[in-house]
């Protein structure tokens, strides 16, 4: 449907849990350097959308590519270099209790290059400032705000600089000035790093704010998938409630 | 925090494996896993429960562990135990020293004892066997032990019973006689006491007898017969006393002598006992009383101390007193080689009769050509025997047999063949003592009339004491 | 009724046999590189070095009163000589391994299973995935793996803390010095009370270690499922590592039957 080069792309993709099932031959394209936003009500499946992308989940039907590759024919040990290049901000930011928040965001360095520790320091300091959280390099997650969390778990998504970047509610248990704050971030690193983004959320002024593409996610099925504008103009009765609804937290 | 937590885990994982080494090492060093060690071997019939791993101890001393047990391939072999012992404790283990398998206190584990060698052994060598001792079983060691101290007493009893007899007639004797010596005695005092209390009243007294002392006849007469009776008296006196003397001595030292005679020279006795009993029996048939049972009693005596003699001979025989005759001149017929034999080694310093007996006046020969033993030839060997008959007790009878017939091999088997037969004929005829009685297989030995022809049959020769 | 039971036991069965291949995965993962080094020398810390002290205290305490109580009953016999090779013969084949093996499923089991739980539920298991790491091998792996490093070593503690406490107990009665003390305790010992009663310990620390990963990694609900993981854990494990103990020692009575018994 887009021009562009599809980053991602889902096949006719089907996944349940138990009998429940979740996504119903899904298919679609994300576009290089777009920011697709996932929009539908809680527990119709677009986080589970989100970890089908980078390899957390694996559909019972359906073939998913990222850049070209089709992850669901890879074998668990040969999925962490497509992850290299992926980033995801988790709904809490998923931070790792045991270490530091710099040390969070320092972990994916160590595991993956082979910088020396004072590089290693400086990078995940750089990470942390365009975050805005220079000084909280030595705090513990559990003493962060929600909204520091997120965006040290956003520093830590962007310390390999991937080239698409998952985000699972940005604006989950946020107040409207930090969720603005967050896409803001968001927003930059599109603009500056040209970098793909996929955000799931339920906010529709969050979305508004950062989908070039928006898609509707009801009962397993996408059952809108266009701008925001051409949403609004939606006669999906599910889909007109829903952008109407403006619901935010 | 990494440093002070790698510091934490390191100690961790130091102590450990060091602590862990610890015990290693503290089971090792009981077990001398870590010191220089030999092994050796001992042999058992019985293990009593011995296993592998237990200890071994040498004087005392934890010295090493059995470290294999090997299983006897038939009944009659032993059980061959595999020890290995720390080589310092090398120079005490001697090849004479003694393994027994002992338990540690009343209820505990078993372990292999060592005892220490004797100086003038040498110490024993790497992989060598010592000699063992079986593990004593306290029922069997008692049972024998009661048997033996039971015939003994009862031998012992009858001696004593008839020593009592004997005495026991002599003081009948005595007491026969001495009714009428204490009747002397005692009436003789009687009247030399009444004397004296006259005598005494007519010196002190002036009563009516003190006037008599002016009478000088009276009084010499009286005083003549004072010294008639004081002298009676005295001579009564000096007689019982005499009597007493040869009693006492009788009863005391005599008798008691002639028991400590026996009990000391109860070796000799035996075979001397016997032909003396009967020469005097023979000359003193006449004697009753003292004479007879004196006799009677030296014969039950005699009967007695041979009846010890032989339950020493048993004693001999018994495990467990073996080892201490052995280096008495008490021979083993079993334990003697054929060479050996020829040299003369066996029952050295005995004196020796022999008998010839030629094959042909011995057995029969069968359809198949073995050889039995004829009737003429089971006379022949009575006869034999009856020759020998005043050697027989104490004596050791060597049936050697003689071939000359064949391979070195045949003549072996067949002279051993021969012996063995008539062997088996003395034994159960004679019932001789089957330990007194041996074989020699003597091969091929020259005639001595210079035929060039073998000797063929048996030699029947007896060894016996010198007599005494 | 029976139905029940029968599916009781099926699903049992099933589990057991799930938990097993978490395991055996575990124990394949091990040798496959990369070798996660440093988390596996952290959880060496957390399950071995900080479960020491608790171990060696447990094990002196232990000692002092297996002490006293072999002791009221040898001394009947005049037999107080034996007590400190009783007690480190007991000690060494059942006590210490057993002891340690519950109080490490008690320590380690519960954190392994609520630390594992709340990675799960917090989804910093699929951040770990995120970020290219193989979660299994670095949480999992190194937590079995560490359970199995630290079992016989905080069971040798165990029998020598042991040990002290029973040379303390008895320097209240009596003079013995400590020399004398542990070469008693050793002299009736042998390497097949001592090295397989240590070696199984290994076993224990691999139920542990997987059990309690398999509930914490595997776990779902929320805080409650946190705390159900880690209760499970302990739970698990201990009676686990209870069943292996008894098959345990059944295996060494066959494998060195003269030795022991």
């Amino acid at each position: 449907m887009s021009a562009n080069e599809a980053v991602i792309r889902f096949e006719e993709v089907s996944k349940s849990f138990g009998s429940k099932r979740i996504l119903q031959d899904v298919s679609f394209d994300i576009a290089r350097g777009s920011a697709f936003c996932i929009l539908g009500r809680s527990g119709t499946g677009k986080s589970v959308t989100l970890k089908l992308m980078i390899g957390l989940l694996k559909p019972e039907q359906g073939r998913i590519f990222v850049e070209d590759q089709e992850i669901t024919a890879l074998h668990a040990r040969e999925l962490p270099p497509v992850r290299k290049t992926m980033g995801f901000l988790f709904q809490n930011a998923a931070l790792f209790d045991s270490l530091s928040v710099g040390e969070n965001v320092a972990f994916p360095l160590r595991r993956h290059t082979n910088k020396p520790e004072a590089d290693i320091k400086d990078r995940a300091r750089e990470k942390l400032a365009q975050v805005g959280l220079e000084h909280e390099y030595d705090m513990m997650p559990a003493d962060l705000s929600g909204g520091m969390r997120k965006r040290a778990g956003l520093a830590r998504a962007l310390a390999l600089n991937p080239s698409i970047l998952l985000v699972d509610e940005p604006s989950a248990g946020l107040d409207p000035m930090t969720s603005a704050e967050i896409d803001s971030l968001l927003l930059n690193l599109k603009s500056e790093r040209d970098t793909t983004l996929v955000v799931v959320t339920h906010n529709i002024p969050s979305a508004r704010r950062i989908g070039d593409e928006l898609v509707v996610m009801h009962e397993g099925h996408f059952i809108a998938h266009g701008t925001a504008k051409e949403l609004d103009q939606s006669d999906h009765p599910v889909v007109r409630e829903f952008m109407k609804s403006e619901g935010g937290g | 925090m990494p440093s002070s937590r790698n510091f934490a885990v390191g100690l961790f994982l130091i102590v450990g494996i060091l602590l862990f080494a610890v015990g290693l090492f503290m089971i090792g060093d009981r077990r001398k896993l870590f010191s220089q060690d030999f092994e050796l071997y001992a042999e058992f019939k019985e293990l009593s429960g011995l296993q592998n791993g237990a200890d071994v101890k040498v004087g005392g001393m934890a010295a090493g562990e059995v470290i294999d047990i090997e299983v006897p391939p038939q009944p009659q072999s032993k059980f061959r135990v595999k020890m290995r012992i720390i080589e310092k404790l090398h120079p005490v283990v001697r090849t004479d020293s003694i393994a027994t398998i002992q338990t540690e206190g009343v209820l505990g584990n078993k372990f292999l004892k060592i005892d220490q060698g004797a100086p003038q052994a040498q110490a024993a060598p790497p992989g060598s066997t010592i000699p063992s001792r079986e593990p004593f079983d306290f029922a069997d060691l008692l049972q024998q032990i009661r048997d033996t101290v039971e015939e003994v007493q009862g031998k012992m009893g009858d001696v004593f019973a008839s020593i009592s007899t004997t005495s026991g007639n002599a003081n009948a004797l005595i007491e026969s006689v001495r009714g009428d010596v204490e009747n002397i005695i005692s009436t003789s005092r009687k009247v030399t006491d009444d004397v004296q209390e006259i005598t005494d009243g007519i010196r002190a007294g002036r009563g009516t007898v003190g006037r008599l002392l002016n009478d000088e006849k009276v009084a010499d007469s009286a005083s003549k017969a004072f010294s008639d009776f004081e002298k009676a008296a005295g001579n009564t006196r000096e007689i019982s006393q005499q009597f007493t003397h040869i009693l006492s001595e009788f009863q005391e030292r005599k008798i008691l002598q002639e028991i400590e005679q026996i009990t000391k020279n109860v070796r000799q006795l035996t075979g001397q006992a016997k032909d003396a009993i009967t020469d005097f029996q023979a000359k003193g048939g006449k004697g009753e009383s003292l004479t007879g049972n004196l006799s009677r009693t030296i014969t039950s005596a005699g009967e007695a101390m041979s009846s010890l003699a032989e339950n020493m001979e048993a004693l001999k025989r018994s495990f467990f007193f073996r080892g201490f005759f052995k280096n008495r001149g008490f021979y083993d017929i079993n334990n003697v080689t054929v060479a050996e034999y020829r040299e003369g080694k066996f029952a050295a310093g005995k004196l020796r009769q022999q008998a010839w007996i030629y094959e042909t006046e011995l057995f029969a020969h069968g359809s198949d050509g073995s050889e039995e033993l004829s009737a003429a030839g089971k006379s022949r060997l009575d006869a034999v025997m009856a020759e020998f008959q005043r050697y027989l007790r104490n004596s050791a009878i060597i049936v050697e047999g003689y071939s000359g017939k064949g391979l070195t091999s045949e003549q072996f088997l067949l002279s051993t063949d021969r012996a063995l037969k008539v062997r088996e004929y003395l034994v159960e005829k004679f019932r001789l003592d089957p330990n007194y009685v041996g074989t020699m297989p003597m091969g091929a030995v020259a005639s001595k009339d210079n035929s060039g022809t073998y000797w063929e049959g048996v030699a029947v020769v007896v060894f016996y004491d010198k007599p005494d | 009724m029976i139905e029940r039971i029968g599916a009781l036991v099926v699903a049992a069965l099933a589990w057991a046999g799930e938990v097993g291949l978490f395991g055996l995965r575990a124990l394949r993962e091990a040798l496959r590189p990369p070798f996660e080094a440093k988390e596996l020398l952290r959880q060496l810390y957390d399950i071995g070095s900080r479960s020491a002290p608790l171990i060696a205290v447990a094990g002196f305490s232990v000692g002092i009163v297996m002490s006293m109580h072999s002791r009221s009953s040898l001394e009947r016999f005049g037999a107080e000589a034996l007590i400190p090779s009783v007690l480190a013969l007991s000690l060494a084949r059942e006590i210490a391994p057993l002891v340690a093996g519950l109080l490490v499923s008690g320590r380690v089991g519960a954190g392994i299973g609520a630390e594992l739980g709340g990675m799960r539920v917090t989804e910093q298991i699929d951040a770990l995935e995120s970020l290219a790491v193989d979660s299994f091998k670095y949480l999992v792996v190194t937590r079995v793996l560490a359970c199995m490093i630290a079992q016989p070593i905080l069971t040798t503690f165990m029998s020598f803390t042991g040990i002290v406490g029973g040379f303390v107990a008895e320097t209240v009665i009596s003079d013995l010095s400590f020399r004398l003390y542990f070469d008693r305790a050793f002299s009736s010992m042998q390497f097949v009370d001592y090295v397989p009663a240590s070696l199984k310990t290994v076993v224990f620390g691999f139920i542990i270690g997987t059990v309690s990963s398999y509930l914490g990694y595997n776990a779902a609900g929320g805080a409650e499922g946190v705390g159900k993981a880690s209760t499970k854990s302990v739970v698990y494990s201990s009676i686990l590592l209870i069943l292996a103990n008894v098959v345990l020692v059944k295996m060494i009575i066959f494998f060195f039957p003269e030795e022991i018994g």
